[in-house]
């Protein structure tokens, strides 16, 4: 929460006028919550054949002036329990200082504490396997956690729901053309260029998250979503939900969950959320929550309106209630013609004319669903780019993703939902740096300065799906909104350090910055 | 599997809205009688607030009122609340500064919040804005992340020692420390994790109105969880019961997380609940 | 000056931008405003059928000039193909940045015809920024939306 909301609610009483404020772009800069912002040292133990022992990480966090609403947590247990990441490695220590300085507050930004992680452990595995003269990908199989040790229970408290790491790992390898890439490097080599490619396999935690779980961290408040699911007479529905929409088509995907399951056409279904006065209690969006957890609870409050319909329609047929089914919008007498559609069951719920007692009138529920664990979305993202070292400029010529999400609910939402992610993680990776100067200011607080991801910065994508069943979703849904930022980075990053034959270089990895590492690898 | 059910990539309800221009966001929003708020912030990164003088601001024209933290103080509107706790090594929780909505006695960082001013127009307030004034005493700054907690550093908060909000292991130690000892070789590598500023496209927004007959605030935000929102503005800032806030999230340019509001804390101890 | 087929005349001062004249004075809130450097492209608008940003016109330059804005694409209800492509395409997430995408896009196909490479669509909405779709999507739509126009 910020103080200009705060500020415009109790001003807006205080003179007894309508208030409004909005933030301009240059204020964003200034006052919006920035993310990241770590220096850290990673350390890996290893046997003689690349296995990892143990992991000892020591990290410091900038919060920034004040302490924002999450910001304690993304340096702490949304990074540190994520250091896991899809390997085996027994034991890891980390330390985490966090500290103020006299910057804006720091806090979540897409990802949230997991793309830290990630691009902790995905940039050390390759040290990893520079060191043991092991190729990247085989150093990550070598540590994978096995197809059958789900669920798997980290040494950082997280228990992995379900995952096939290799079999993502081997789509996206072939998805990228792993094989002919060193052919690839030799041509561009010949035009003067170097070619690299990174790879980098993520884990994230997502549908954040069970209360149970964030209860032994120390909270006091359930982490569920709610759902109410009401039929209107005239046979519409309307959904109200606890999440908040803001780009990710809840109103779509939401409406697709329940014409699936009661079997209403879509066009008549309207997904509501966003208004405390409209929808009832709810947690909103964010750690890729809303159909993992938020979808869930709709899925139950539409078993509730089947189970009373079958109340209602028995009643309507002149039946009893365990002879009628339900499929396709229809309750039906089983092994009969005599249906009503579920339209007509709303209708007469609200047409009560000669109920006997015990069925109440009405067709509309609620329901409530506190998952037993997060979700555990994970995939390997390969990244392939062309350096000029004359110039430093870095163009990525092929990006290939393949996650598992489990079950895809609308896989053209899904897809959008990477495309985006990646451009975010790519513009971490290559253009974004947001710089004070030693006294404070802000020397990037516009779009002049600030370098966003454009259209010409990067390529399409080559996306592909490698999913699991997580069996604590009722939906086998995981969630997708943050893949990409948390997997895009080290991979942009292992192949500009692969491009190169450096150990390592740090985002953003401008021109500038590219141009100079050059330099030093070839002087 | 039904027509545009689960597994059909079925073309989105809202774009029509979003694609004709009908989109309703924050900054869409005007209603009768509206008027315009713009912050005074801090040109410092850290300086103490010696006085503020609003009074050739508040005289300026259209302005309806001038406001600063001590009339947000005066009408008992509590400071923002960080909602997670982490337990430092030393066995305390994290060091907690207070953090009010508009600055009282020091800002802390370039663009804190100053002062409020609220005018008939959005240029009438930017105008008498700059005729708010402050006298600041400069303090040096502090902005390096692998420093900011080194014995030579500025303080800022009394209540952070060193600059620290907590240090926090997490790990069996000795074990791993003794496994590193073994290793047939040890990989290591120094980083950073660059700062980024979040920009969903559209910037924050807020709009409030007062009912005078109902007592009850609408306040439309560019927010990820309105309920959450109204908890802690009524629980924690003590802005009005919750049953007299409505809180809106119309149509929203984009989060990221920037516009999320969460809180893990014991709501209930606060409610004085069991 | 005639927006989106309307005659429109105002008062204004000769310092209020044109996308303040649309979105305060006639309610045509579909522009939006991103930045304040003309960088992010949220406010483009077609003036005599050309796109500029309206962040950084005066309404008085486009005096006696024909606006178009998102609002007065769709003609009775039925999108123009490129925003019929958009929706397709899945070319919007948030929809904040989607009018001056929309506009912009027009523009492009208008000046480079309806078999525009892909590379030069990129470049061409370098003004335009997106933070959602990570701009494959709008890709794909300013091209079927360039077929459709074209045909």
């Amino acid at each position: 929460m910020y103080s200009e909301e705060l500020v415009v609610g109790w001003a807006c009483r205080k003179v007894n006028r309508p208030v409004k404020w909005t933030s301009d772009r240059t204020e964003a800069f200034l006052a919006d919550a920035h993310g990241r912002d770590h220096v850290a040292h990673a350390e890996m133990a290893m046997d003689k054949n690349g296995k990892f022992l143990a992991m000892r990480v020591n990290t410091t966090a900038n919060l920034g002036a004040y302490l924002s609403t999450f910001a304690t947590m993304v340096p702490s247990y949304l990074y540190a329990f994520l250091l896991a990441g899809q390997y085996s490695t027994p034991l890891i220590y980390s330390e985490v200082k966090a500290v103020f300085t006299n910057t804006a507050p720091v806090d979540a930004a897409r990802g949230a504490g997991r793309p830290e992680a990630t691009f902790l452990l995905e940039r050390l595995v390759d040290v990893c396997a520079e060191d043991m003269g092991l190729d990247p990908a085989e150093i990550r199989r070598r540590n994978f956690i096995p197809v059958d040790a789900f669920p798997y229970q980290t040494p950082v408290v997280q228990c992995y729901d379900s995952g096939d790491y290799n079999a993502a790992l081997d789509k996206a390898l072939a998805l990228a053309d792993y094989e002919g890439f060193a052919g690839r490097a030799e041509e561009a080599k010949s035009r003067g260029k170097c070619r690299g490619i990174g790879l980098s396999s993520y884990v994230e935690a997502c549908g954040i998250a069970p209360s149970a779980a964030v209860g032994q961290l120390g909270a006091g408040v359930g982490l569920w979503e709610s759902a109410q699911v009401r039929f209107n007479p005239t046979g519409n529905v309307q959904v109200f939900t606890g999440t908040h929409s803001h780009g990710q088509g809840h109103e779509t995907t939401f409406a697709q969950l329940v014409t699936e399951q009661l079997g209403v056409p879509i066009e008549n279904i309207e997904v509501i959320h966003g208004d405390t006065s409209k929808t009832q209690f709810g947690m909103g969006t964010y750690g890729s929550r809303s159909l993992a957890v938020g979808g869930v609870a709709i899925a139950k409050a539409c078993e509730k309106l089947i189970e009373k319909g079958k109340k209602i329609a028995a009643h309507a047929l002149e039946a009893a209630e365990g002879d009628i089914e339900f499929a396709d919008g229809n309750f039906a007498i089983a092994g009969t013609d005599k249906a009503m559609n579920i339209a007509e069951v709303a209708f007469n719920a609200y047409v009560p004319h000669s109920y006997p007692e015990g069925l109440e009138p009405g067709f509309d529920e609620n329901a409530f669903f506190d998952p037993m664990n997060f979700s555990f979305p994970a995939g390997t993202h390969i990244c392939e780019v062309e350096v000029d070292p004359d110039t430093g400029v870095v163009e990525i010529v092929k990006y290939s993703a393949v996650d598992d999400f489990g079950k895809l609910i609308n896989p053209m939402i899904v897809e959008g939902q990477v495309h985006g992610g990646i451009v975010h993680g790519v513009g971490q990776a290559l253009l974004e740096g947001c710089q004070y100067d030693s006294d404070g200011q802000l020397i990037t607080a516009s779009y002049m300065d600030y370098a966003m991801p454009r259209a010409d910065n990067v390529p399409s994508f080559d996306v592909d799906y490698a999913p699991t069943n997580p069996p604590h979703n009722p939906l086998g849904v995981k969630g997708c909104g943050e893949a990409g930022a948390i997997g895009a980075p080290p991979a942009v990053i292992n192949a500009i350090s692969n491009a190169l034959g450096i150990k390592h270089i740090d985002m953003p990895a401008t021109p500038e910055n590219v141009w100079r590492a050059a330099q030093t690898a070839t002087s | 599997m039904a027509e545009n059910g689960v597994g059909a990539s079925v073309r989105r309800k809202e774009d029509y809205r979003f694609l004709t221009g009908k989109g309703s966001y924050t900054d869409d929003l005007n209603v009768v009688g509206q008027t315009h708020a713009y912050f005074v912030r801090s040109p410092h990164a850290h300086a103490t607030i010696n006085s503020i003088d609003t009074a050739a601001a508040a005289a300026a024209d259209g302005v309806v009122a001038v406001l600063t933290g001590d009339d947000l103080a005066a009408d008992g509107i509590g400071p923002l609340i960080c909602g997670v706790n982490v337990t430092s090594d030393d066995g305390e929780p994290h060091r907690a500064p207070v953090h009010s909505a508009l600055a009282q006695g020091k800002v802390n960082y370039v663009g804190d919040h100053v002062a409020v001013v609220i005018a008939e127009t959005l240029a009438e307030a930017k105008d008498a804005a700059e005729k708010v004034e402050v006298d600041y005493g400069i303090l040096p700054a502090v902005t390096d992340t692998a420093t900011a907690a080194d014995d030579d550093q500025q303080q800022i908060h009394e209540v952070a020692p060193n600059n620290q909000c907590y240090n926090w292991p997490f790990g069996d130690k000795a074990a791993v420390d003794a496994a590193f000892e073994s290793a047939h070789k040890v990989s290591s590598l120094d980083l950073v994790n660059n700062r980024m500023v979040t920009n969903p496209m559209e910037p924050r927004a807020a709009a409030g109105e007062y009912n005078s007959g109902t007592e009850e605030i609408t306040l439309h935000l560019t927010t990820q969880n309105p309920h959450v929102h109204r908890l802690v503005m009524s629980a924690f800032n003590q802005l009005a019961p919750e049953h007299k806030l409505r809180v809106v999230g119309p149509d929203v340019g984009g989060g990221f997380g920037v516009k999320i509001f969460r809180v893990l804390r014991r709501v209930g101890c606060r409610l004085g609940l069991p | 000056m005639n927006v989106n087929g309307e005659s429109i005349s105002g008062e204004v001062e000769d310092r209020m931008l044109l996308v303040e004249f649309l979105r305060e004075h006639l309610r045509l809130t579909g522009t939006h405003v991103g930045c304040d450097t003309s960088q992010c492209g949220a406010c483009v608008v077609h003036v005599n059928g050309v796109s500029v940003k309206s962040c950084t016109t005066l309404a008085v330059q486009a005096e006696g000039g024909d606006v178009t804005t998102i609002e007065g694409l769709a003609i009775n209800g039925e999108l123009h193909p490129m925003q019929q492509a958009f929706k397709d395409n899945h070319g919007l997430q948030c929809g904040f940045c989607t009018p001056g995408m929309v506009m912009s896009a027009i523009d492009i196909v208008n000046r480079n015809g309806s078999d525009v490479d892909e590379a030069t669509v990129r470049k061409e909405l370098e003004g335009n920024i997106c933070r959602c779709t990570g701009y494959h999507n709008i890709v794909k739509a300013v091209h079927a939306g360039a077929k459709n126009m074209g045909g």
